[in-house]
């Protein structure tokens, strides 16, 4: 009768030890997808997008005292996010070679200081759509005449540009100027220190979007000039950076942000700054055509 | 008897032959091989069943709810049967991509999203604006067209003749109906204004009529309505944004959150319905009955100048 009772007590064991290798393993299987790999189901649940930010004003700016966050992408996002009945928590900094890194392990739910949508970075993330576009200039010295005909004879190994690891002057080097030797700056670099080396004497062209170049000019008058006025060296779109993959949150975005450009609330923040940043910035074409009649 | 029958069918252990790490391997295995059915038999329903896109590639049918809201969709009191701007264009794409639509049920504005989300229809065709509320909680297409959306106060206030902004202040009333893009102006533009909240029913003529009655002092509409109502009721309404539209919204086919497979395939039937002229010729059709403000979607394309 013992034995009986031990093999019954066997069989039971094996059924309750199947049963819970069955379960784990369901919850295993089905959890990642529905749930721990999707950023838009945890900004719903949560009611807060984690973001992180680079500074770069007049995109996004940090008061050196207090730490208070503003800018242009700041408050739309800001504003977007209350449209949307959410709360954005600007919880990290990160370098511009951080970028995907930062969305990919989860440190924040996107990049929304305003990031250009250059192939690299389409590669690995997502973007939503633009809230306005930045022409980018190739910058030289003042009475550096060499390139005033045409920007591109910087293409060649006698002349050096100046990038930062990971921003978009490097990739502008090293796709249209090729054959240029790059001085490279670290990420983290303040932007005017491209420029300042090509003051300098260390480099003699560098690439930037007029924001940052009228501001370093103002305060460095005479120093340097654009050579690329007639037609910029590239325009890119300033977008919200995402993990590559997340559409639903990608989505809900360009909703929130079309209807911000659509209520001119976007026109409306971007003329406040630009008073203090003169920028040059274009705005975004109108996606309907006003009937005439 | 019992004891006989229990020995016979699980073995005694003084006589059993099987080597215990047999028995241990068997348990694995048998542990391994239904675990890996019952997954699969998990797995499988969730990949396929939750699809909206699935589902009518397998049936041919588009089942779409549907606001009656003139002119973008309009349902004739007497007989029941449907036309419109969206109805025209959303049964013409659907033709295109060799479908069917089964205009299932009528919805209000306030349920359109719950009813994608429950998989009541699998789209609400008949035009929603792109507001972020919307945009939270579902998928949107392309828009069709453009609408401005206008602000309409009596026709005798000029209060907010120089600057509609001023409405934005606790002693102004802002008539809205729940669920709807009233409601979204409302909080994200005029936030400090006192809110009329009428009910997710209320048709947009009735939104209008709390204006003229008085019992709000302003509210906002498309100037298709507007002029409708303004037609029915001269004298009572006038339009205090014409110059410069409070919003101007796309007009889409509403979707569920994360159905992107659906809404590529309707994005593509819609563009090619804009680039041959079909939606152009759709809305011309509506404007003599419906005159209003439709703002054809900009050509992404450049006409080469020969």
């Amino acid at each position: 009768m013992d034995n009986i009772k031990t093999n019954w007590l066997k069989v039971l064991g094996i059924i309750v030890f199947i049963i819970l290798v069955v379960f784990v393993a369901v919850k295993i299987i089905s959890k990642p997808q529905n749930q721990n790999n999707n950023a838009y189901n945890q900004v719903i649940n949560s009611g807060t997008i984690r973001a992180c930010y680079t500074v770069y004003p007049p995109n996004s700016i940090k008061d050196p005292n207090t730490g208070k966050l503003s800018g242009i992408f700041i408050d739309v996002v800001n504003k977007a996010a209350e449209n949307m009945g959410l709360k954005v928590d600007w919880n990290a900094e990160v370098g511009w070679g951080d970028l995907i890194e930062a969305v990919n392990s989860n440190r924040c739910d996107m990049v929304a200081s305003g990031i250009w949508s250059n192939s690299a970075r389409g590669k690995s993330a997502d973007f939503t759509i633009p809230l306005f576009y930045s022409p980018i200039n190739a910058y030289v010295r003042a009475d550096d005449y060499r390139f005033d005909n045409d920007y591109k004879v910087a293409n060649d190994k006698k002349y050096k540009i100046a990038t930062i690891d990971g921003e978009t002057a490097q990739l502008i080097a090293s796709r249209q100027f090729p054959n240029t030797p790059t001085v490279q700056l670290p990420q983290l670099t303040d932007l005017s220190q491209m420029l300042l080396n090509v003051v300098d004497g260390k480099a003699d062209m560098t690439f930037a979007e007029p924001a940052i170049a009228n501001a370093f000019m103002k305060n460095n008058p005479g120093k340097i000039k654009n050579v690329s006025l007639s037609k910029p060296v590239m325009i890119y779109g300033n977008s919200i950076l995402l993990k590559k993959g997340e559409v639903e949150l990608k989505s809900s975005l360009d909703t929130a942000l079309t209807e911000l450009l659509s209520s001119g609330y976007v026109d409306d923040v971007m003329a406040r700054y630009e008073k203090d940043y003169p920028s040059g910035f274009y705005k975004v074409a109108l996606p309907y055509a006003i009937p005439t009649n | 008897m019992l004891k006989q029958y229990m020995e016979n069918s699980m073995g005694s252990p003084t006589k059993d032959p099987m080597p215990v790490w047999l028995k241990v391997i068997g348990v694995i295995v048998l542990t391994v091989v239904v675990a890996f059915v019952t997954v699969k038999l998990v797995a499988k329903p969730q990949a396929q069943t939750t699809s909206a896109y699935d589902k009518i590639l397998a049936s041919g049918t588009i089942r779409a709810c549907y606001s009656a809201y003139p002119p973008y969709f309009v349902k004739d009191a007497n007989t029941g049967a449907f036309s419109g701007i969206f109805f025209d264009i959303v049964n013409k794409a659907a033709a295109n991509l060799s479908l069917k639509v089964d205009w299932n049920a009528e919805v209000t504005r306030g349920e359109a999203i719950a009813a994608v989300n429950s998989g009541k229809c699998d789209i609400v065709g008949s035009g929603f604006w792109g507001n972020s509320a919307r945009g939270r909680a579902a998928e949107l297409s392309i828009p069709v067209y453009y609408n401005p959306v206008d602000l309409y106060v009596r026709a005798d206030d000029t209060r907010f003749d120089g600057d509609y902004k001023v409405v934005n202040d606790a002693k102004y009333t802002f008539a809205i109906v729940d669920g709807q893009t009233s409601q979204a102006i409302a909080q994200t533009q005029f936030p400090n204004a006192k809110i009329l909240a009428l009910p997710d029913s209320t048709s947009a003529a009735e939104l209008m009529l709390s204006v003229a009655d008085g019992k709000a002092d302003m509210t906002s509409s498309d100037t298709a309505t507007a002029l409708l109502f303004m037609k029915n009721n001269p004298g009572k309404l006038k339009d205090v944004s014409k110059a410069l539209p409070v919003v101007i919204y796309g007009n889409s086919v509403l979707m569920k959150k994360g159905e992107f497979a659906l809404t590529s395939a309707i994005n593509a039937a819609i563009t090619e319905l804009i680039n041959n002229g079909y939606v152009d010729s759709v809305i011309k059709n509506y404007e003599t009955k419906y005159p209003g403000d439709y703002y054809p979607v900009a050509r992404p394309y450049i006409i080469p100048v020969k």
